[in-house]
């Protein structure tokens, strides 16, 4: 891609279009071509708010982890900076039998981990043997699999379905058809881990402790770390996947402080923010955004997650599909989701309203920009559907709206409960809650009215509606059930995306139309880097490869 | 050091031990009785899962028996494992992030008492002309002014302002690593404490300065004068000493926020993080740092007292 | 000549020249009266005081009210103080932060007196056991930074344990239970001085009961230091207050509490200083009032300091 484009496509994404545009012109295909000088230090840095949590691929959850990890580890597949699910350690596509319950996955042969050991099929078989063992909270990627079950209650060490064919072949048999499997094989639970390493460094628990025992097939490796303060890695040398791009290192430190963050980005000693899910505050961004100069070292880019009020369908004011979707539309149409995005997203900048429905806007199954009708701001019709649904008051009194703690969470909440109070004379208090004991209760329907917030672990509309909507669903928050919906997306899981689409659309349309949620924003991803950074930034659900990174000289 | 001192050095040691462990017992307990867990993720924890953590950090033990061995490893120096961030083990951590904070702590300290003794001097000098009481309106000022503001202000000014008076080429970058990075929030933290220390600076100058002796003695000319300032600035450094130990305790507490404006990586910034993040193992870690490093200094204090005020002896 | 208007004693009579008799409160009102900064302090609380009351009622805007202009705008004269980063109007809230303030510190000042007055007076005045139990309580406290507890106490009542809601109450209270030991230890000291003193024994041989004594001879000579201390109370209170909200500890959304509204305002400093400036130095205003007051009601009740 030439620089001109990459100019034109900057330009278009600053002005907000909401599409999943691809900046970077690198990617893992190489340079910008011979028109750019190279600068002599080819090190990339940026600031992360929190410190990694679990490195270990077998456990990892946290997107920031996985942002950064997806360099080091690797698997059968990946996804490219346009979400398109490629071969990485495959050589190509897996061959389904007709029955969909057979996936036979043919590998590379010049496989190497970065300390030298050669990668078989032996190895994925271990390490998603161990995903089963360990745990953790994507385990479930597994679940498909036969035999998963006594893996995961710790009656067996090895999952029934999983064969090895031959050095360099594998097949998985799963219990039930799942179409959606093989976009989860392509997830970070799959990665290859090298069993030599982790026996070497110390077992399950303290291998990931160590760089040197650190080890994946990915283009780098991690070089240094000193807990929550900065972690440091190197291009991995004689990759086996060839080229690992132009970066000779590659250094993340810890900063809590947002404005800290882009102080030291300013004097030159960061080379972006942005990755892992920063950012600057909202008035440096307003402040980047509205300034000629600086708006050209800002990116925005969609991010794969919506933000919605939840109601709770079976206790409380809003219980009852039919009952409370009075109360939960005027809920929803009393909110002027154009002030909500000016206030709380820094005039529109870290997010953008919510119109089309609770799947993002660019996602598989997203109905289209102002197709859903509960997002249209009416508040005269809203009080006089309120006052009609409560005309006492008494349904919504001492009604209070959870949410955990974020400083964006907290201005939203802010806002709705102003917007609440003045369209709909309700008062709502608003109470923060720390991340663990939210979802705890959250979890367990104990909250009339609640923020809920989803980011796609892959762009598939399963992962939305088996997590959120299906009865019992086990992330949902509104205990919501509704036997036509479970039919529908039961039917979809077992089909190829292609072929439930429609299924999927259909299953949204229900959600609109009973009112389950007030989809309120989707999050958008500012990335500010020198000009003399080219490569860096991140789709709709990752942030690039580093391979695709390079410094100019300045 | 006598066989007497040495021995109270002993003993005071073991009192700090047992307070120590006292201390953060009860923060343990306190933060044992909460219910729910830390470990729940927005998307996927299922019970398993769920279960397997809890097993690793050893919280499906009774608590009676967590506490037993929690005390156990406190006494070895083991304060645990992080319960958000995987294999980071506590006491390595908290021992670099105190090595950063004693850093701030002490040149806080040296703006406090420096900043305090000249002051208080100041004012005992010219006692009751304008500059006594700019100099004591500057002292009920900075006590008054809450750590945090001064640390706002003081971002402004180092790193907003002066960027742009210098045009461009000075510029204060908050955080930690570079020698100029430590003045300006040793100034924030110790600037309020000052002023403790110039009251009683001022008082004690008073006291010796007014005794007939010594003014007899400033009578007599330069040199003698000279001998009087050093007599009486050793006075007054007593009752200095004496409120040494709140005054550590509270750069202690200053820090907490001076390090989070700062973005320095130190002990109070841990606390509030581990606080936030709900990692109770850090938090219990922390308290069980403060409760011995306060119990340190003011042993240290009390080491001190009597080099300087010869009439105490233990 | 001028001397002549000067009354003359009659040759040979003695005269005594009487000081006339003052109770403590009028002595002290009489020196406090004579310190300009304590006045212009008190000054300073009463504006503070009404501000405070009059916000319970009505302020410009309402001080949750988004969107009333657009964000981060400058004074105007609509808006005397600006808009913050929400577009809510400044000054309505800087009134109702005067009424969180007044709660906060006049609430932590009554609660840490009720605990602590009692506890110093019983272990002063009966010593023994009592004492050496409520010493002990006093010391192990002196040592650590209870700011630090009493943060984890806010935390673990509200959030952990959910036992108290977030609000002024639960912050008075871990203010207090960290606290009550300066008081107690003033108290303990007064009344052990007084307990010593003439007309306690003078009370005791004419029969009068301990509670008696202690209520009407050691705490009323002791009143003077007592309020001193509360006085001093106050402005650690809502330090306390503001130090908890900026850390996103403190009062709930959008209550607002100074505190939380410099939280607010720092990040956009050099965007937009007002948002930060009028909470930073409506406290320090406030905080330097009550201290002016406190160090001048300290002079005043300080017999040594007669001039």
């Amino acid at each position: 891609m030439t620089p001109t484009s990459l100019r034109i496509l900057k330009a278009l994404a600053l002005g907000g279009v909401a599409s999943l545009v691809m900046v970077a012109c690198g990617g893992s295909s190489g340079g910008g071509g011979t028109s750019e000088t190279l600068a002599a230090d080819q090190t990339l840095s940026w600031p992360l708010v929190n410190d990694v949590g679990i490195l270990d691929p077998g456990r990892m959850s946290a997107g920031v982890d996985i942002d950064i990890f997806h360099n080091v580890f690797s698997g059968l597949y990946k996804f490219t900076d346009t979400l398109q699910e490629v071969p990485d350690i495959a050589s190509g596509p897996p061959t389904i039998s007709s029955d969909g319950l057979t996936y036979t996955f043919k590998m590379r042969h010049d496989v190497k981990f970065s300390n030298g050991d050669p990668v078989k099929a032996d190895d994925f078989i271990y390490s998603w043997n161990r995903a089963a063992r360990l745990q953790g909270d994507y385990a479930s990627v597994m679940q498909p699999v036969a035999g998963y079950g006594d893996v995961a209650n710790g009656k067996a060490t090895a999952m029934s379905g999983l064969k090895k064919i031959d050095d360099y072949t594998l097949s998985a048999t799963l219990s039930a058809p799942a179409g959606y499997w093989y976009t989860e094989v392509a997830l970070w639970t799959a990665w290859v881990v090298d069993q030599k390493a982790i026996t070497a460094g110390g077992g399950d628990d303290k291998w990931f402790t160590d760089p040197s025992t650190l080890v994946g097939t990915g283009q780098f490796k991690m070089t240094a770390r000193t807990p929550k303060q900065s972690l440091d890695f190197a291009p991995v040398p004689n990759w086996w996947g060839g080229s690992t791009g132009a970066l000779t290192k590659v250094h993340i430190e810890v900063i809590a402080d947002q404005k800290a963050q882009l102080t030291k980005y300013e004097s030159g000693n960061f080379s972006m923010l942005g990755p892992s899910n920063g950012g600057p505050t909202p008035e440096d961004l307003i402040r980047y955004n509205s300034d000629p100069v600086l708006k050209q070292q800002l990116t925005l880019v969609p991010l794969a997650r919506t933000d919605w009020v939840g109601f709770n369908m079976k206790t409380g004011p809003f219980a009852g599909i039919d009952a409370g979707k009075a109360g939960r539309h005027a809920f929803s149409t009393a909110i002027d989701r154009a002030q909500l995005v000016d206030i709380a997203c820094s005039k529109g900048t870290a997010c953008i309203a919510a119109t089309g429905g609770v799947i993002t806007k660019g996602l598989q199954a997203y109905l289209g920009d102002g197709t859903d009708p509960n997002a249209k701001f009416d508040a005269a019709a809203a009080k006089a559907e309120y006052k009609a649904w409560d005309p006492t008051g008494s349904k919504v009194k001492g009604l209070v709206y959870t949410y955990n703690t974020t400083a964006l969470n907290k201005a939203i909440c802010d806002n709705l409960a102003s917007q609440w109070q003045q369209n709909l004379g309700v008062t709502v208090q608003c109470a923060a809650q720390d991340r663990q004991s939210f979802f705890s209760a959250r979890t367990k329907c104990s909250y009339p009215i609640f923020r809920h917030s989803w980011g796609a672990d892959y762009d598939n509309p399963q992962d939305w509606f088996d997590f959120l909507f299906v009865t019992n669903a086990g992330s949902g928050g509104a205990c919501y059930s509704n036997p036509a919906l479970d039919s529908l997306v039961k039917s979809a899981n077992t089909k190829p995306l292609t072929d439930a689409l429609a299924e999927y659309k259909q299953a949204n349309q229900i959600l609109v139309d009973q009112v389950v949620t007030a989809p309120l924003v989707y999050y958008i991803q500012p990335y500010i880097a020198h000009p003399y950074v080219k490569g860096v930034g991140g789709n709709a659900l990752y942030d690039f490869y580093w391979s695709g990174a390079r410094i100019l000289t300045h | 050091m006598t066989r007497g001192t040495a021995s109270y050095i002993g003993q005071r040691l073991v009192l700090i031990a047992i307070t120590t462990v006292l201390v953060s017992s009860i923060v343990f307990l306190l933060l044992h009785q909460i219910p729910g867990n830390a470990f729940l993720n927005e998307t996927r924890t299922t019970p398993q899962s769920l279960a397997a953590s809890l097993h690793h950090y050893g919280l499906d033990l009774p608590l009676r028996q967590q506490y037993a061995n929690w005390v156990r490893g406190v006494l070895h120096g083991d304060l645990g494992e992080s319960l958000v961030n995987r294999g980071v083990a506590i006491t390595p951590l908290l021992l670099r992030e105190t090595s950063v904070s004693a850093t701030v702590g002490f040149y806080a300290l040296l703006v406090t008492i420096g900043l305090g003794l000249i002051l208080g001097i100041i004012g005992a000098l010219r006692q009751n002309t304008w500059v006594d009481y700019v100099a004591s309106s500057a002292s009920v000022a900075g006590y008054s002014i809450p750590s945090f503001v001064l640390a706002i202000f003081g971002l402004l000014i180092f790193g907003h302002y002066f960027y742009i008076w210098t045009g461009g080429t000075f510029y204060y970058v908050p955080g930690w690593g570079k020698l100029e990075q430590i003045p300006v929030p040793a100034l924030a933290l110790g600037l309020p404490y000052a002023s403790y220390v110039a009251r009683l600076t001022r008082a004690s100058m008073l006291e010796t300065i007014r005794t007939d002796y010594v003014r007899t003695a400033w009578a007599k000319g330069l040199k003698a004068r000279v001998v009087v300032l050093r007599h009486a600035l050793r006075n007054a450094l007593i009752p200095v000493v004496t409120i040494l130990g709140p005054l550590i305790t509270g750069i202690i507490t200053g820090s907490v926020v001076i390090e989070n404006i700062f973005g320095i990586p130190g002990l109070g910034k841990e606390f509030i993080t581990s606080i936030l993040s709900r990692d109770y193992n850090i938090v219990i870690g922390v308290f069980t740092f403060y409760a011995a490093l306060v119990g340190l200094a003011n042993l240290a204090v009390d080491v001190i007292y009597p080099v300087l005020d010869p009439r105490i002896r233990y | 000549m001028a001397m002549a208007s000067v009354p003359q004693p009659s040759v040979g009579a003695v005269v005594y020249d009487m000081p006339k008799q003052v109770s403590l409160l009028e002595d002290a009102w009489r020196r406090i009266r004579r310190n300009r900064l304590a006045l212009v302090g008190a000054g300073i609380i009463v504006l503070l005081f009404i501000t405070a009351f009059v916000s319970i009622f009505w302020t410009p805007y309402p001080v949750w009210l988004q969107a009333v202009g657009p964000t981060y705008q400058t004074p105007t004269l609509a808006h005397p103080l600006g808009l913050d980063q929400a577009g809510r109007d400044i000054l309505s809230r800087i009134m109702g932060g005067a009424s969180i303030t007044v709660q906060v510190g006049v609430g932590s000042a009554i609660i840490v007196s009720l605990i602590g007055i009692p506890l110093g007076l019983l272990a002063g005045f009966y010593r023994g056991w009592v004492d050496t139990v409520i010493s002990f309580f006093i010391n192990i406290w002196y040592g650590i930074p209870d700011l630090l507890v009493a943060l984890i106490l806010v935390f673990v009542l509200s959030d952990a344990l959910k036992l108290i809601p977030r609000g002024v109450f639960v912050i008075i209270l871990a203010f207090s239970l960290t606290r009550w030991m300066d008081v107690a230890r003033l108290v303990r000291g007064q009344a052990l001085a007084l307990r010593e003193r003439e007309f306690v024994e003078a009370a005791r041989m004419s029969g009068a009961r301990d509670f008696g004594i202690v209520a009407r001879h050691i705490f009323p000579n002791a009143l003077g230091p007592i309020i001193v201390q509360a006085t001093f109370a106050i402005p650690a209170a809502v330090l306390f207050e503001a130090f908890l909200s900026f850390l996103g500890l403190g009062l709930p959304s959008p209550a607002p509490s100074w505190g939380a509204m410099a939280n607010d305002g720092y990040h956009g400093l050099d965007f937009a200083p007002h948002i930060a400036l009028a909470p930073t130095i409506a406290l320090s205003v406030t905080l330097m009032a009550f201290n002016w007051l406190g160090d001048g009601l300290r002079d005043a009740f300080d017999p040594r300091m007669r001039r």
